[in-house]
């Protein structure tokens, strides 16, 4: 019952302070709405870039090719230990005549050059796709070194260059994004607790007060608490709406190339509870922070 | 019931508000602070209400010695006393009533119970006609008696007031005293400060004089 009569009091003081306070309250909302917003669309196009980017490692191939001269047996015996290697996903063997016939395909309209060609001159190969945890310069080289010390193995390639490139791109862009986007965290939470702290010193003689009365931090506390959540609530869900027309804007006006950086990175259900549970966070963080300042305890 | 041991307080290390002093205080008196601006007056009430903590020494109230409470053990401390300000400190957002009320809604008193207590507050006041007027609304003695009517709802067995008749009129704060009077009257221990001369000697009452931060009796 006790419980009951503190929460109604709590409540109805805070509605009573949004209810004095619209302007406050209004740009404290706003505040919260936009740098939600930001962070959410720097965040989803961060995901969808590391995404983009990731599935361009799946076109990773390593290429074997096989001495010409070996038994079906040592053949056979080659595509098991490669197949047991812990980096391989799956294994394409491409025996010489397909390799012609593929070759002769790429050179459709100039066959001409192939004239005077008596013998077949392309190896027979094994086409290695690997698992996606390995799809990295570090794994590449391990499943190389193991190759390499398979006999009848005549030459391994794969795109060494590119790779490293590919990835030394992944690892720059993730650390620009953990960098900014801490910075752009700590840059809403301190707007977000100024703007409340803001509405808090509008109201210090009022805690002043409150603590002459003999009110413990708890009860001077909890209705700024309430009110940052509340105020938290409110920005989340204008940021869910302000997302919606920028993500729907960015999908119409971004050239093709660039769609899968402008679409939803998670389903819809969890980013808006993810954007609500964060504006509360944000919210009680902010008010909490200000609070310290002006509160002792 | 108010026990003063050696009391020194100083700001930033060096200027003295209060140089040694030490002063008893017992149960249901009344009692004058008076001496000129700087003195000293509310440096002394601050303490014992914690809203200053002393440099050296120790402040007995009711058997406990408040100069080593932590910032936790003060809304206890305060809950007992009354304070009465010079400028009311009144929440001018809120009606008489809620004012009053808020003091005991801090407490936990249940609504029921606020509601009576404040009605027969206000009534002993002569204000139960003001009880839902905001209060700019209402005169400069008149939010003074709220003020103290919010510092009785709590019963409290010490009434402190720093120069509560100070932006008054000489009618006005003549009221005020005798209110105090008929307070203290009732068994609660008054400590006014002033430094009006013509109240002090219209009611005989211990008075403690003070003088740079010095008793001068």
């Amino acid at each position: 019952m006790n419980t009951l009569r503190w929460a109604i009091y709590f409540f109805s003081e805070t509605l009573r302070t949004i209810k004095e306070n619209p302007t406050t309250t209004f740009i404290t909302v706003i505040t919260i709405a936009i740098s939600l917003t930001i962070c959410c669309l720097f965040f989803g196009v961060f995901i969808n870039l590391n995404k983009m980017l990731s599935s361009m490692g799946g076109e990773i191939q390593v290429m074997v090719y096989i001495k010409d001269d070996i038994s079906s047996e040592t053949l056979q015996n080659i595509k098991e230990q490669i197949t047991n290697m812990p980096e391989v996903e799956a294994l394409e063997y491409i025996s010489k005549e397909k390799a012609f016939s593929i070759f002769k395909n790429d050179l459709k309209g100039q066959t001409g050059i192939l004239e005077g060609l008596n013998t077949n001159p392309l190896p027979s190969s094994l086409e290695i796709r690997m698992k996606k945890d390995y799809r990295n310069p570090a794994g590449i080289s391990r499943l190389v070194a193991r190759l390499k010390l398979i006999n009848d193995i005549d030459d391994i390639q794969y795109s060494k260059e590119w790779i490293d490139k590919l990835f030394a791109f992944i690892r720059f862009v993730e650390a620009f994004a953990l960098i900014i986007g801490s910075f752009i965290l700590m840059a809403t939470l301190f707007i977000i607790s100024n703007t409340i702290r803001l509405t808090i010193y509008a109201r210090r003689e009022e805690i002043e007060i409150m603590e002459f009365l003999g009110a413990t931090n708890i009860f001077t506390k909890t209705p700024f608490i309430i009110e940052g959540i509340i105020e938290g609530f409110l920005g989340a869900i204008l940021s869910i709406g302000m997302l919606f027309i920028v993500s729907s804007i960015l999908i119409a006006k971004t050239p093709k190339i660039f769609a899968p950086l402008s679409t939803l990175p998670f389903p819809v259900i969890y980013l808006i509870s993810g954007i609500i549970a964060s504006g509360i966070v944000l919210g009680l963080i902010g008010s909490s922070i200000s609070l310290r300042r002006f509160l002792k305890n | 019931m108010i026990n003063m041991f050696h009391l020194y307080k100083t700001y930033e290390g060096t200027i003295s508000a209060l140089t040694d002093i030490t002063l008893k205080i017992d149960k249901g008196e009344f009692i004058f602070i008076t001496g000129a601006s700087g003195a000293g007056k509310s440096t002394l009430l601050k303490l014992m209400f914690c809203i200053e903590r002393p440099t050296q020494g120790q402040i007995i109230i009711a058997g406990k010695n408040i100069s080593r409470f932590t910032e936790r053990d003060i809304p206890l401390l305060r809950r007992k006393m009354g304070f009465v300000f010079q400028d009311f400190k009144l929440l001018n957002n809120k009606t008489v009533f809620d004012n009053i009320a808020l003091a005991l809604r801090i407490t936990g008193v249940t609504n029921r119970e606020i509601s009576k207590k404040v009605l027969k507050v206000l009534t002993y006041l002569g204000l139960q006609h003001r009880a839902n007027f905001k209060p700019l609304m209402l005169s400069g003695g008149e939010q003074q008696r709220v003020a103290i009517a919010r510092a009785l709802a709590k019963e409290p067995s010490i009434l402190l007031a720093d120069e509560p008749t100070g932006n008054l009129d000489p009618e006005r704060a003549m009221d005020i005293i005798n209110l105090f009077n008929d307070i203290n009257a009732k068994g609660t221990t008054v400590i006014v400060a002033t430094h009006d001369r013509a109240l002090i000697d219209k009611f005989s009452k211990r008075t403690i004089y003070l003088e740079k931060g010095k008793i001068v009796n």
